[in-house]
């Protein structure tokens, strides 16, 4: 019955740190969200790489609802690359943070 | 209603605006710990849409503008707390009027339970849409609760939330709010047409027919694209600091504990109010 119980507290543990784990990253996610001349994009690798790899300074992009932005290629992509790393760098640290924590009793 | 006053003139071209009309619970209490929030993460002018009772037994120095409305509506709500059912008169009817009352041009529209702890909905007053509000709740503890709210009845039309809704003075906000009114109006044959318990009037589904009809029937041009973070009646707060707020939620006879530091909706708002 030890091991059970033991078994029991064990996936508790687990199911309170996937919670927490699920919970930060949707925050992170939220955090990416970016605007640019009046639409909304999601400042992830693919942005930030099809920015890179464009030519031309001004380009038209589908933003978040669907609506055709026209779009300054160079300050779209400073204003990504920020908001990436700043959303990454939060789930960075607070995930090794949330690795730490055995126990959400503990945070 | 009328705009009783204007405490000075901040920039009117955005803001936030909440409803807070006491009950059996203390709802400008808690939209006054919101405003502190509000102007902490979003920088923005806050007006509170409140009647003379509730402003006349409390402090709304805080906001920047007080806007009364001491319409009467009859409705009850009962909050399913861990040990005890709260039965409380629930004054949300008039929702719908936020249109014609906010003093701003683009407005963010709170319930004043909905804690902001982030600067997140600002990217929201920068982009190009008359109308944005949630279509998906994240359940915070985990289990999923709200998975039966997706629609107002199992098949019947999508349900947004109206926690947060950002709008501009426009002609589809405009429409959107009086078709909102005309629902409220006509609950009854609404809750026919689209199959759902009349009982109960709920802003939500009111703002989800309105957009279902004038959005052009079956599209999600409206929405926000992250979930809104809500924190469920069962779940009872056990700590609130500057690291967040820490709940706790019974699953199968076992106390199951998180801690939250995000924006958040929360539904104990008895637990709430004892932490703020």
């Amino acid at each position: 019955m030890e091991k059970v119980d033991q078994l029991e507290q064990y996936a508790q543990a687990r199911f309170e740190h996937a919670v927490a784990k699920r919970n930060l990253k949707e925050r992170i996610e939220a955090e990416l969200h970016i605007t640019h001349n009046g639409g909304m994009f999601r400042a992830d690798q693919n942005l930030i790489a099809f920015l890179n790899s464009w030519e031309d300074s001004s380009l038209y992009m589908i933003d978040m609802y669907d609506n055709p932005i026209q779009v300054d290629r160079k300050t779209l992509l400073t204003e990504a690359k920020r908001a990436n790393q700043y959303a990454i760098n939060s789930y960075y640290t607070e995930y090794e943070q949330l690795k730490t924590t055995r126990r959400a009793k503990q945070v | 209603m009328n705009n009783l006053k204007l405490q000075d003139e901040p920039n009117k071209s955005k803001g936030v605006v909440m409803f807070a009309r006491n009950s059996k619970l203390d709802y400008m209490r808690i939209a006054q710990h919101n405003c502190k929030l509000i102007k902490q993460h979003l920088q923005l002018p806050v007006a509170v849409i409140t009647d003379t009772r509730t402003r006349d037994e409390s402090d709304t120095s805080m906001f920047d503008y007080v806007i009364m409305d001491d319409t009467e509506y009859n409705n009850t709500r009962v909050f399913y707390l861990k040990s005890e059912k709260l039965a409380t008169p629930w004054l949300n009817g008039s929702r719908s009027d936020a249109y014609t009352l906010t003093p701003f041009e683009r407005t963010l529209l709170l319930d004043a339970d909905y804690l902001i702890m982030s600067d997140r909905y600002k990217t929201l007053f920068d982009i190009d849409q008359d109308l944005s509000c949630h279509y998906d709740v994240l359940d915070v503890t985990g289990q999923n609760l709200y998975k039966t709210d997706q629609r107002l009845s199992p098949y019947t039309i999508p349900m947004v939330w109206a926690t947060a809704v950002v709008f501009n003075k426009s002609e589809f906000a405009d429409n959107v709010f009086a078709l909102m009114k005309l629902v409220k109006e006509h609950w009854q044959y609404y809750s026919a047409l689209y199959q759902f318990n009349r009982k109960m009037f709920r802003n939500d589904f009111a703002l989800s027919i309105a957009l279902h009809i004038l959005g052009g029937y079956g599209t999600e041009a409206f929405r926000i694209p992250w979930r809104l973070p809500t924190l469920t009646s069962r779940a009872r707060i056990i700590d609130y600091d500057e690291r967040g707020i820490k709940y706790v939620y019974e699953k199968q006879e076992r106390d199951y504990v998180g801690r939250v530091q995000q924006d958040i909706h929360i539904m104990d708002k008895k637990s709430l109010v004892d932490f703020i």
